[in-house]
């Protein structure tokens, strides 16, 4: 897994001699991946700087494209005077911080103005004019416009024809036939780009030769040209990254780099006037090499006030781990529960499994990621392709298919054909609607059907569009299909054997998944595997409210997998062999969490042995309790007017789900600030108040600490990445976040959103993800990590990974460690570890 | 008593006036009790639309010959024929009616929509003016009393757009857009001035009865050409449409207002004035020829968009460009039909925008075939097959309605365009042969209900033509069947070099808003005064 977090860019061999190439290497690896709308899975913005510390980056950023890493100082002076910020978290943040500075002289510097930012300027910046349109707006424009055209995934009707191998050569023969640079007074365009060479990389240094670009300002020069159009550097950074989890290689990214450097040796050469470049070039060599001492002080504040702002949070989580009820008990000993359910690791889980306690005693929970380990893709029935269901860190291992249980038998044909049958009536039907000959007798054929449509979707009746996962299946058709583990190609596609999950793995596959959930004894007779998934409409973004270990998707399909397997006899039998066995009268049900309406639907019951059927019916009272008392805590962040009862509660939540108007169908991932990996006995008396990843882990259980390494390295980084996806997304929201859903432009049918009308494309959140329009609801910490293992055992896992270690060295997390007698200790960035601070 | 009450056409000037109250709400109430201010006008416009059906269904039960008037103020006649007033025809009531459901429906989904915004209220405050203006013009009966109620909405809408006045792109875009909608407007109030000075009477009514003596001066054949002018500007025809296709910098249920809506204000007064425009003859073609060329270019570029609401606002400009094509080529109760239907549909697609990714995320169909040029003709000829049958079977013949030459063609290529998809499979043939039928027969349905409801309101579908309108006839046929061709199978085969040029000039909509923008930057710049502190919580 090592190899693909640290994902260093393919350096292609290419010329000995292009000086050009590291730079233009380094650069293209700032940039992080953000995956398209309907995958949208939360990525860590700041990916390409996890290699430096945070602080230098912060400063980098400021410096070249003048944005923030931190919250602004108004807000931050809120919480001082909030005491949100004490005095002790100040001078603990200063005493870490090697500042200069005491907590007077702090106080002092925290009420100083602070200077605004400016970023540094390209050449195409020094054209713009109040009373002409920004050239430099148009560059990124047109570049935009074009990357839409290239990789658009559905929208265009009449999609671009081929014009060159390549995204630079494509748009390199696009621009010459494109006239909208001479409307821009930019003339000769086809002229000068004929003079350029056709290899991305080539074209990067000739254009950089011709702007006379001195050598050591050159990295600063790609970055600042690349962050102007860096929503789709990410875009092309996910491409390679997909390739590369593919085992190819992708450079699009420097194809993109490419033209936008040309552009601006576009610019330069078709410049009349002689002045204005010498001017700039003038500019690029005073471009400051580190911020000026009032920049830096106001840098240097605002990152102990952030650290101060941590070190708050954490105080109670200390305090709180410390106050655990007497030392746990040795797992094995402890009795058998009556139920187990183990949710996702996702924070939105955290409020559910509280309340699920609370609503009855019995029944023990447990986190674990939500793809429950299960290394597949999916197939639904009638897709043309699959879809990735597991964390975009791993590479698949099996591709299960949709069936009726039948394999490929005569029910799933059935109901197959039917579905095919629809899709295609669906699709003439679309090009009877869009065509441009036929657009004009739909509307007045079938347009007054409308009217009726719009007074239903507006009273919430019915789905603006139907629902992608049921679209042209019926009631009866749903309830038979389902995950199909046996190697049956779907139809239509080759049966190159690699279908389903192989009889002789699934045995493998059970005992990861119980190992790694620390479940390899003291089962419970009913083990529920619940997933989690949003229920909303007409939001583009929908996909980043459902599973993010699912790659985007509900978890349902893999839950349904992982319960298959671990409910076959066959698999049983082996593992019985193997000396692990799972008590005959254990029976794992899947179930699908909606996070948004806080209902938990248990799937696949049928299968349940009949003994087991009063147990079940207990424990869907207590989801139904749960959730009663979920909903009572999550809504009073959601509506002004809380619902007096659970009815009322359910009925707002639905509300919410059924709302084609609605912005803030529910809060997701907002919140979040810990990662917790110790067993549940330690944090089940803490309110976690949703802001938690809860993984269930115990080293006893644990020979050789391999567990402890996979959490380390994936559901941690995992969570690291959704929590800086958060925080990118709110101390930076103009650049990392994805703007204003009101003003959301769907581009390439799902490549991601415009902010209005065109521009670079958006990545991150949008801001009604994080603001209820008075205040920001979520708050922008780095994530605590708390383990409990022994030191040595962690400090292995560090040590081993790169990632890990750049991670907590360079303090993009916070790491801490649980120890079995109830202390917690700090890890410092350089080694070592040191007793927290509690409250 | 009664009667007298409700089919009086003073009801239907409560609507637009209790939204005009609730318009004039202080800023500081409307601020803190948005929500409220949102359900008023939802009340407000289902209020509205509950007195336009009472008095259109009081109305049918009276046996007047001559649509109820009222006068508000002044005199419709004399030097100085300065009146406002109301006419209560059938028309009044189609789009008033039309133009009450899109508006509570807009102000209800504003409500969530917009929740937690700052300015939700003075959104709402805006939206009211917007809408009770626009509201007032369609219900307008006489030329003053439309232009200035025209003239409100452009600066309620303005308001609107410019809802988010930190956004550079939005105040350039809302500058355009004032500009061209103050030109149209320009060109209405001279043609006014032109009509009162003539006719002495800018009541509707006398336009149509001073038309239909023929023989119109001269004044009143540039007043023609003026009203013309006005409908290209406001409805983004060909080239001045590069402001329809940009306002998408304001929140989405104000394009959707916009398109459903207020866009309609050129067809509106076509109609309004329609014996006016038959009597010149010629303003009438040349709206013809702008509506084809904008409908034939725009729903081209629309191919192309990649953007969700860049393609709705193309198709919106192609939509209105086929229904001035219709007004044009006199077809007036068919332009009525493509207005309703249109701004139903447009409506729906720009609210449920964000549902794109939806669509594509469900099982897909298999890439696109080559359609070849035979299979495209027998597509053709099977759906005519069809199309001039049901005609027929509707009573609709190329005797007694030469238009069908233009309009059977339209309706058959686009039954091709849904044949042609499935020409391959059986079963799926057979049922796409089955829709066919089905929409030709609700088309020429409808066809014939509109025909039949705007007896007397609107002037009916020739019956007879004169050779050049047929060539017009011949030529719409022409460009529709090239278009269909061109769609079906030019592009879905790999693209010669023409083919290439034309989809980048396409796709970026022929650069002819490129000098429009350029000028607005000169004359009229943003400025981005009084916003500090606004939004301020949100930049650092």
């Amino acid at each position: 897994m090592n190899e693909q977090i640290s994902q260093e860019p393919a350096v292609t061999a290419g010329h000995p001699g292009r000086w050009t190439d590291p730079a233009v290497d380094a650069v293209c690896g700032r940039f992080a991946p953000f995956w398209p709308l309907d995958a949208m899975v939360a990525t860590n913005p700041y990916l390409g700087f996890v290699g430096q510390p945070f602080d230098a980056t912060a400063e980098y950023r400021r410096r070249l494209v003048g944005r923030p890493m931190t919250m602004h100082r108004e807000w931050f002076r809120e919480q001082i005077a909030t005491g949100r910020i004490s005095d002790a978290d100040l001078e603990e943040a200063l005493a870490r911080s090697g500042s200069d500075l005491d907590l007077a002289g702090l106080r002092a510097a925290v009420e100083e103005p602070v200077p605004l930012a400016i970023p540094q300027m390209l050449y195409s910046h020094t054209r713009d004019g109040r009373y002409r349109p920004s050239h430099s707006g148009y560059v990124v424009q047109q570049t935009s416009q074009f990357c839409a055209a290239y990789y658009d995934l559905g929208q265009a009707i009449w999609p671009l024809p081929r014009l060159g191998d390549g995204l630079y050569e494509s748009w390199w023969h696009y621009t010459c036939i494109d006239r909208s640079p001479r409307g821009m007074d930019i003339l000769d365009v086809p002229e000068t780009l004929r003079t350029l060479p056709d290899s991305p990389r080539d074209a990067v240094q000739v254009a950089v030769e011709l702007m006379e670009m001195p050598e050591e300002r050159l990295e600063d020069f790609l970055y600042v040209a690349q962050s102007t159009v860096g929503g789709w550097a990410s875009y092309t950074r996910h491409l390679r990254w997909v390739a590369e989890l593919e085992g190819g290689q992708n450079d699009d990214i420097v194809d993109l780099l490419a033209i936008r450097v040309v552009w601006e040796a576009l610019l330069v050469a078709t410049c009349e006037r002689l002045a204005h470049r010498e001017h700039w070039l003038q500019s690029l060599h005073s471009w400051p090499r580190e911020l000026r001492p009032a920049h830096a002080r106001a840098l240097e504040v605002n990152l102990i006030l952030q650290r101060a702002l941590e070190i708050g949070y954490q105080r109670n989580l200390v305090t709180g781990l410390r106050s655990a009820t007497g030392p746990a008990q040795p797992a094995t000993e402890m009795p058998r529960p009556a139920v187990q359910a183990a949710f996702c690791i996702d924070v939105r889980s955290e409020v559910f499994r509280r309340a699920l306690e609370t609503a009855d005693g019995t029944i023990e929970t447990q986190g674990f990621a939500g793809f429950f380990g299960i290394m597949a893709e999916y197939r639904p029935l009638g897709a043309s392709r699959s879809r990735t269901h597991l964390p975009v860190l791993l590479p698949s291992s099996y591709q299960v298919c949709e069936s009726a249980g039948d394999g490929a038998g005569a029910h799933t044909t059935t109901i197959l054909s039917r579905r095919k049958r629809f899709l295609g009536l669906s699709k003439a039907w679309k090009q009877f609607k869009l065509s441009s000959a036929s657009c004009f007798s739909f509307v007045e054929s079938a347009g007054l059907l409308y009217a009726l449509k719009l007074i239903t979707d507006s009273l919430g009746w019915t789905r603006p569009v139907p629902h992608p996962e049921t679209v042209g299946l019926g009631r009866l058709d749903l309830a038979a299909l389902g995950p199909d583990l046996d190697a049956t190609a779907p139809a239509g596609a080759e049966d190159d054997g690699g279908w389903g999950i192989p009889r002789d793995e699934r045995a493998d596959v059970a005992a990861f998944i119980l190992n790694a959930m620390g479940l390899k004894s003291r089962l419970a007779p009913i083990v529920l595997l619940a997933g989690h998934g949003s229920s909303t409409v007409n939001n583009p973004q929908r996909a980043g409210l459902d599973c993010g270990a699912c790659a985007g998707q509900t978890g349902e399909a893999s839950v349904r997998i992982a319960a298959a397997v671990l409910n076959d006899s066959a698999v049983r039998k082996t593992l019985a062999e193997r000396g692990q066995p799972i008590p005959n009268d254990t029976h794992f049900v899947p179930a699908l969490h909606d996070t948004t309406t806080d209902e938990v639907h248990l799937l696949d019951t049928a299968a349940l042995p009949a003994s087991l059927r009063p147990a079940l019916e207990r424990v869907r009272g207590a989801l139904k309790r749960a959730g009663d008392i979920a909903r009572l805590e999550r809504i009073q962040f959601l509506d002004e007017e809380v619902p007096s009862n659970a009815a009322g509660a359910l009925f707002a939540v639905r509300r919410r789900g059924q709302d084609w108007s609605e912005v803030r169908p529910e809060w997701g991932l907002a919140g979040n600030a810990s990662f917790f990996a110790v067993p549940r006995a330690r944090t089940a008396h803490m309110c976690l108040e949703g802001r938690a990843f809860l993984h269930e882990y115990d080293w006893c259980q644990d020979t050789g600490f391999e567990v402890l390494k996979l959490i380390m390295t994936a559901p941690m980084v995992v969570a690291n990445w959704i929590n800086l996806q958060y925080y990118g997304s709110t101390v930076d929201h103009d650049h990392l976040g994805a703007g204003n859903k009101l003003l959301h432009n769907v581009l390439g049918g799902r490549i991601g959103v415009l902010e209005g009308n065109g521009g670079d494309l958006r990545q991150g959140l949008a801001i009604q993800s994080l603001h209820d329009g008075q205040r920001w609801v979520h708050e922008p910490l780095r994530l605590s990590v708390f383990i409990g293992a022994p030191a040595e055992a962690i400090d292995d896992v560090i040590a081993g990974n790169a990632m890990v270690q750049d991670l907590i060295a360079h303090e993009w997390l916070y790491l801490f460690r649980a120890t079995d007698d109830g202390e917690v200790l700090r890890r410092l960035p350089e080694g070592g570890w040191r007793t927290a601070p509690g409250s | 008593m009664i009667p007298s009450l409700v089919d009086s056409p003073a009801l239907l000037l409560l609507g637009p006036a209790l939204l005009l109250v609730l318009a004039a709400v202080p800023a500081a109430v409307a601020t803190r009790q948005p929500l409220l201010i949102g359900r008023l006008i939802q009340a407000a416009a289902l209020a509205s639309l509950v007195c336009t059906v009472v008095v259109a269904l009081a109305t049918s039960f009276n046996d007047a010959t001559t649509p109820a008037t009222l006068v508000l103020l002044g005199s419709d006649t004399g030097h100085f024929p300065l009146a406002l007033s109301v006419l209560a025809d059938g028309l009044t009531f189609t789009i008033l009616g039309l133009v009450s459901l899109i508006a509570a429906l807009i102000a209800r989904y504003s409500a969530n929509y917009l929740a937690g915004e700052e300015e939700h209220g003075d959104f709402y405050r805006a939206l009211a003016l917007t809408i009770s203006a626009f509201m007032l013009a369609v219900i307008a009966g006489n030329m003053l009393m439309f232009v200035l109620a025209i003239v409100l909405t452009g600066s309620g809408l303005n308001r609107l757009l410019t809802h988010y006045r930190d956004r550079l792109t939005a105040q350039m875009v809302a500058h355009k857009k004032l500009l061209f909608s103050r030109m149209a407007d320009a060109c209405l109030l001279a043609s006014a001035v032109l009509i009162a000075f003539s006719t002495e009477n800018l009541s509707f009514e006398a336009i149509a009865a001073t038309a239909a003596q023929g023989d119109l001066s001269w004044q009143l054949h540039l007043a023609a050409w003026l009203i013309v002018g006005y409908a290209v500007l406001k409805s983004g025809q060909f080239p001045f449409h590069g402001w329809l296709l940009q306002v998408m910098e304001a929140p989405t249920p104000v394009s959707a207002l916009l398109h459903a809506g207020i866009v309609y204000s050129g067809a509106i007064i076509v109609l309004r004035t329609h014996e006016l425009l038959l009597a010149d003859g010629n303003a009438l073609v040349a709206l013809a020829l702008v509506g084809l060329m904008t409908a034939a270019i725009a729903s081209l570029a629309m191919l192309t968009q990649t953007a969700i609401k860049s393609s709705l606002a193309w198709s919106t400009a192609g939509q209105l460009g086929f229904m001035l094509l219709e007004l044009g080529l006199g077809l007036f109760v068919l332009a009525v039909l493509h207005l309703i239907a249109h701004s139903l549909y447009k409506a729906h697609a720009f609210l449920s925008s964000g549902s794109m990714v939806d669509v594509l995320r469900g099982p897909g169909s298999k890439s696109k075939m080559c359609v070849s040029p035979l299979a495209w003709g027998s597509s053709v000829v099977v759906s005519a097959a069809v199309t001039f049958t049901m005609a027929g079977a509707w009573g609709i013949t190329l005797a007694n309605e030469p238009a069908l030459i233009a309009i059977g063609t339209i309706v058959a290529v686009a039954v091709a365009q849904l044949l042609v998809t499935g020409w391959a499979g059986g079963a799926l043939t057979v049922r796409l042969l089955v829709v066919s039928v089905l929409v030709t027969t609700v088309y020429f349905g409808l066809h014939t209900l509109f025909v039949g409801a705007y007896t007397g309101v609107l002037s009916p579908i020739p019956e007879e033509v004169s050779p050049s309108h047929f060539l017009l006839l011949v030529l719409v046929a022409v460009v529709f069947l090239g278009l269909s061709y061109f769609q079906t199978v030019l592009i879905s085969r790999p693209p010669a070099p023409w083919l290439v040029r034309l989809y980048v000039h396409l796709y970026n909509g022929l650069y002819t808003d490129l000098p429009v923008e350029r000028l607005v930057y000169r004359i009229w710049p943003a400025r981005f005064r009084n916003l500090l502190g606004r939004r301020g919580r949100l930049r650092s």
